[in-house]
């Protein structure tokens, strides 16, 4: 199976090269991840975040699934749901733009990352590409 | 399963040269506890301090809140799987120093978890406002990774919790409270005019800073389960969970849960309390539909007429709150969902990520980004201006004079999905 990793997560970038790279904010990530799922991708990972501090993270990793055609309008009504609520969350409480603590941001959206493609390991027989090991240390 | 805890009640605490409780007060040996937190070699440095009721004290930012506690009888003590070798826990005797907590503290990564104010606004929010706290600061050694850290952390503050919770070993209890529940099979028979209620308590599972764990088992490795409600509040199931601090489940919390509480109290006379389904958050969509799955099914296999489901966190795992409702309400059985909201300052957004028909009876527990302005505190245990990297707090929430504006978001079990907080609702 092929996967891909929709990201604006540099660390992610740097690791694997199955990611499409997203040169914009997460809103930006929801967007692509939306318009592959009208393609022939379906979601793997759930588009939003379970704290919401990571909703407003400034850099989101979705991983996706090649299928045929994406038949599915529950995976779609999750990413439409997300994307509104994304932007209801972040007309809000804004980006978090500081830098200081984008590493942060980075290494745990990377960890959530790194615990999605573990659960697809462990059902789906361990097809995940890796180009490296995990020896990013923070 | 019988499991009796004593309850001692806690008036004050204070350092003193001995670990012991004597008149209701708690007397901790600091250097005692700095030692023995010390022997694990990833922390270099261990500060405690007190915070007591009615002080101007601010404690920030806030990793988790355990209470002390001591088994003296039956099999086993402290957190087995974690601080101690594995026992069944829910069985014998234990003994709570009821009103006495510790509280971690410490930045992990730059954001995240929350503040406790012990007076005023902020201290009417969190329940650990009313709690006499030990607070452990561990400094790590040098460049440790975040998931050691944390681990370092969290056992830390468990481990301080058994420490200070052996000085109620000897003390006789000021209240005895006993938690029975038969079997299925017997309690089916027992009350067959009763309808049958069965808890699933979600719990977030998803990486670091985002776990929580069932004897030491990480739950984002596990199909849900079903346990007995006396495992929960003997110690199986802590948190590793440092993310939102409003409804973040302390592992305080876990020891105390109120809708097991609750059901408890009505076993018997108002319905038949049949045990509790642990079901985990996970990340992925599969993982989700998997879980949610699982637990209807042990739910169903139970013949459970109705349900009570209580989530943690927010955003992706009201997918998962919404999709166990759709299936439990498909099947008859009558569905109550436990959550908070997050729904804008004027509280006129769409609360949860999700909705569904199904889910007709949902219980509030607040709205989450209800803004509050905690004036300046005289003393601060931590660092003040973590505020402006929790979630709640943005840049400028902490001004000159030391008042803080933020969001319930940043509170400490301001807004506790498993009821265990002081928000309620008032009639006009």
């Amino acid at each position: 199976m092929e996967y891909k990793i929709i990201s604006n997560n540099p660390m992610v970038k740097n690791e694997f090269e199955n990611t499409i790279w997203v040169d914009g904010n997460p809103k930006d990530v929801l967007i692509k991840t939306r318009d592959l799922l009208h393609q022939d991708y379906e979601l793997v990972t759930h588009p939003l975040n379970a704290s919401i501090k990571m909703v407003l993270s400034p850099v989101k990793s979705i991983i996706l699934r090649k299928i045929k055609e994406n038949k599915d309008l529950f995976q779609l009504e999750v990413i439409e749901d997300s994307i509104l609520k994304y932007d209801n969350l972040y007309i809000k409480n804004g980006h978090r733009k500081r830098k200081e603590h984008y590493k942060d941001f980075a290494m745990i959206d990377y960890t959530l990352l790194k615990s999605g493609m573990e659960e697809v390991k462990s059902t789906f027989g361990g097809e995940f590409l890796e180009i490296r090991n995990w020896k990013y240390s923070y | 399963m019988k499991l009796e805890i004593g309850n001692i009640h806690i008036k004050d605490m204070v350092f003193g040269e001995r670990t012991l409780v004597e008149d209701g007060i708690l007397h901790i040996n600091e250097n005692e506890l700095r030692n023995i937190l010390k022997e694990d070699p990833r922390i270099m440095d261990v500060k405690v301090d007190i915070a007591k009721p009615g002080d101007k004290t601010r404690i920030i930012p806030v990793k988790d809140v355990i209470e002390p506690r001591v088994k003296t009888e039956g099999e086993g003590n402290g957190f087995p799987g974690v601080t101690s070798k594995m026992f069944e826990a829910g069985t014998g005797k234990t003994k709570v120093l009821k009103g006495a907590a510790v509280v971690t503290i410490g930045d992990i990564v730059g954001f995240q978890e929350g503040i406790i104010d012990m007076w005023g606004e902020g201290g009417a929010y969190t329940p650990f406002s009313s709690t006499y706290n030990l607070v452990v600061d561990i400094t790590p050694v040098k460049d440790l990774h975040a998931h050691e850290h944390e681990e370092a952390v969290r056992k830390a503050g468990l481990k301080a919790a058994s420490y200070v919770g052996e000085a109620g070993r000897h003390i006789k209890e000021d209240e005895l409270l006993v938690y029975n529940l038969e079997s299925v099979g017997d309690s089916t028979l027992k009350y067959k005019d009763l309808p049958k209620v069965v808890y699933v308590q979600m719990l977030i599972s998803q990486g670091l800073l985002h776990d929580t764990y069932i004897y030491g088992v990480d739950s984002k490795v596990m199909l849900p389960t079903f346990i007995h409600p006396n495992e929960i509040l003997d110690g199986a199931v802590i948190s590793g969970n440092c993310v939102a601090a409003c409804d973040k489940i302390t592992t305080y919390q876990h020891l105390n849960n109120s809708v097991i509480l609750d059901l408890y109290n009505k076993h018997g006379k108002e319905l038949n309390f049949l045990g509790v389904v642990m079901t985990p958050e996970l990340t992925t969509l599969e993982g989700k539909i998997r879980s949610c799955n699982y637990a209807t099914k042990i739910v169903k296999s139970l013949g459970a007429d109705g349900v009570i489901v209580s989530e943690e966190g927010y955003g992706n795992p009201d997918a998962d709150l919404l999709m166990i409702c759709r299936r439990l309400e498909k099947d008859g059985i009558k569905t109550v969902l436990i959550t908070d909201e997050c729904a804008g300052r004027d509280g006129s957004s769409q609360s949860l990520a999700d909705t569904a028909k199904e889910a007709k009876a949902v219980v509030s527990t607040g709205n989450v980004s209800h803004l509050v302005v905690l004036p300046a505190a005289d003393k601060v245990i931590g660092n003040p201006k973590a505020i402006e990297n929790l979630a709640g707090g943005y840049e400028g929430s902490l001004d000159e004079k030391g008042q803080i504006s933020c969001e319930l978001n940043a509170i400490i079990g301001a807004t506790s999905e498993i009821g265990y907080h002081n928000v309620t609702v008032k009639g006009y």
